[in-house]
């Protein structure tokens, strides 16, 4: 009796598979058509926009080095923004992550409040942040400097919680087994172990954030995207040329230094 | 014989569906070196993670030199765990830690947390730590990574950590598994002579019958989940090969 049901039963997965495979094509084709109509996608927009902007491209050259030194201290501003920013929130995040942190936190009770607290950071972009703080401070890099610092505190407190979760809890159980409570053997034992994973986790964060504090000028929050925002607002092309050489130049550097410092505490 | 120093009653710990652990008894005097054999899988090491309560036991009592391990918490398992020293089979050395530092580590239920920030101990401790390097071989590569000794150096870190720490109750599992013959020898008879000099109870787990029979003052062991066949003690050590 039972040869052909047997068969069938192997073969009905094969055909509610085939079923699937039909269902995934046409809930990401309703997708795509959805998110169409929604941008309103224009081709025709875009043909005329393109010569526009080889124009301007063209007129942007020569790119306009002039006032060198005005240049670099935006671009420097920037880098500033970002160091900054990226040491508030590692200083931040430090002791938080500890406390978060899954088997290593003294406290299970205070460990999930935290961790909303980091998705609530997490949640709203350092360009948001930036925003509600030019409007409170002022303009200028400050404002920057603590948009990124809020917003990357969450995402580097997640990252350094991870790396202590996932690094060899032995040596600190053995620790907590001879009697030290949590903190020393945090302190002695696993901090030492996870250091450099936590100086990686701050270098790439440091390095998106130079990136980020590029466009932070935009809303008012300082640095080169300042620049950029105001040459983009004259329509004085050459500048804008130059700005974006200048940024280009800038991003490539730092992803430079920042893999080699990474490298180096690897 | 003396009041035992460690006394454990009725530990029961399962795992989902399977029970490991059916009521264990057993009592270590002070100066003890109890050999604790087992077939693979038969519970030991769940025994002893339950001894230092690393792993709840659901049910019963252990008592470390008068102090209740089981229903206390806080400070008071934290002075419990400070009488009992904990050789790991797998030897739970920090890799990137020194090994002095590791050994240190045995001391630091003995420190403020700002000695432990600051990484600095006094000097008595650093002093202490190096003696018991010295002790089991290894005082040349106190200022050498952990994580770059051999299995069988990582093992006599794990061994001096434990003794820094001065406990009462020495618990070993499996401690010289990893080791040759000539060094495993070495390891039993600093272990029994810790039992004999400090009067330290000495909860040893092995595989190789021989070397419970040459170095515990007893030999029990732990089949179907239960202490059974406690033999009799031997007044003496027997060191004879
Ligand atoms: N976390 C766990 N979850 C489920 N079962 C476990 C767990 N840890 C141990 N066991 C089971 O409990 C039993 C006892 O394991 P244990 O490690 O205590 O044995 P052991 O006597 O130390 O063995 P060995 O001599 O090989 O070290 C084994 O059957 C094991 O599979
Ligand atoms: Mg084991």
């Amino acid at each position: 009796m039972a040869t052909d049901e047997r068969l069938a039963a192997q073969q009905w997965p094969i055909v509610t598979r085939r079923w699937r495979a039909f269902g995934w094509i046409a809930a990401l084709t309703t997708v795509y058509a959805v998110s169409w109509q929604l941008v309103g996608i224009d081709l025709g927009r875009a043909a005329e926009g393109l010569p526009r902007l080889l124009d301007w491209g063209a007129r942007g050259w020569p790119p306009d080095f002039s006032n060198p030194q005005v240049l670099a201290l935006r671009a420097a501003e920037t880098v500033a923004m970002a160091t900054l920013g990226t040491t508030i929130a590692a200083v931040l995040a430090l002791p938080l992550a500890w406390l978060a942190a899954d088997g290593i936190s003294p406290s299970k009770a205070v460990a999930v409040p935290i961790r909303w607290w980091f998705n609530a950071l997490r949640g709203i972009d350092s360009f948001i942040f930036a925003l509600i703080f030019v409007a409170a401070v002022g303009l200028g890099p400050f404002a920057g400097v603590l948009g990124i610092g809020l917003h990357v505190w969450g995402s580097m407190a997640k990252l350094y919680a991870e790396s202590m979760e996932t690094a060899n809890l032995r040596p600190f159980k053995a620790a907590v087994a001879s009697g030290a409570n949590r903190s020393k053997a945090f302190v002695f034992v696993l901090l030492p172990d996870v250091v450099r994973d936590l100086l990686s986790v701050t270098l790439f964060w440091w390095e998106f954030n130079v990136r980020a504090s590029t466009v932070l000028g935009i809303v008012g929050a300082g640095g080169i995207g300042q620049m950029l925002k105001n040459s983009m607002d004259l329509l004085d092309f050459p500048r804008v040329v130059a700005v974006i050489l200048v940024v280009l130049a800038l991003v490539t550097a730092i992803d430079q230094v920042s893999a080699l410092l990474r490298r180096r505490v690897a | 014989m003396s009041s035992p120093v460690l006394v454990v009653e009725g530990v029961r710990k399962r795992y989902g569906a399977h029970q490991v652990l059916h009521g264990v008894d057993l009592a270590v005097a002070p100066g003890e070196f109890v050999a604790l054999l087992g077939p693979s899988g038969s519970g030991k090491t769940t025994l002893f993670a339950c001894l230092t309560r690393l792993l709840e036991p659901d049910e019963g009592q252990v008592t470390v030199n008068g102090r209740p391990v089981t229903g206390t918490r806080g400070r008071g398992l934290a002075a419990a765990r400070r009488e009992i020293g904990m050789v790991f089979q797998q030897y739970n050395v920090a890799e990137r830690l020194s090994a002095l530092d590791n050994v240190l580590a045995g001391r630091l239920t003995h420190q403020p947390t700002w000695r432990a920030a600051l990484r600095r101990f006094p000097d008595a401790d650093r002093r202490a730590a190096l003696a018991q390097l010295r002790l089991v071989g290894l005082e040349a590569l106190a200022a050498q990574p952990a994580g770059t000794l051999s299995g069988g150096q990582q093992q006599r870190v794990a061994i001096a950590r434990a003794l820094a720490q001065q406990p009462r109750v020495l618990l070993a599992d499996e401690p010289v598994s990893s080791l040759d013959p000539v060094a495993a020898e070495g390891v039993l008879s600093t272990l029994s002579g810790i039992a004999a000099r400090d009067r330290v109870g000495v909860l040893c787990s092995l595989h190789q019958e021989h070397l419970a029979t040459r170095f515990a003052t007893r030999v029990v062991r732990l089949t179907a989940g239960r202490i059974v066949n406690p033999e009799p003690s031997n007044p003496a050590p027997q060191r004879s090969a």
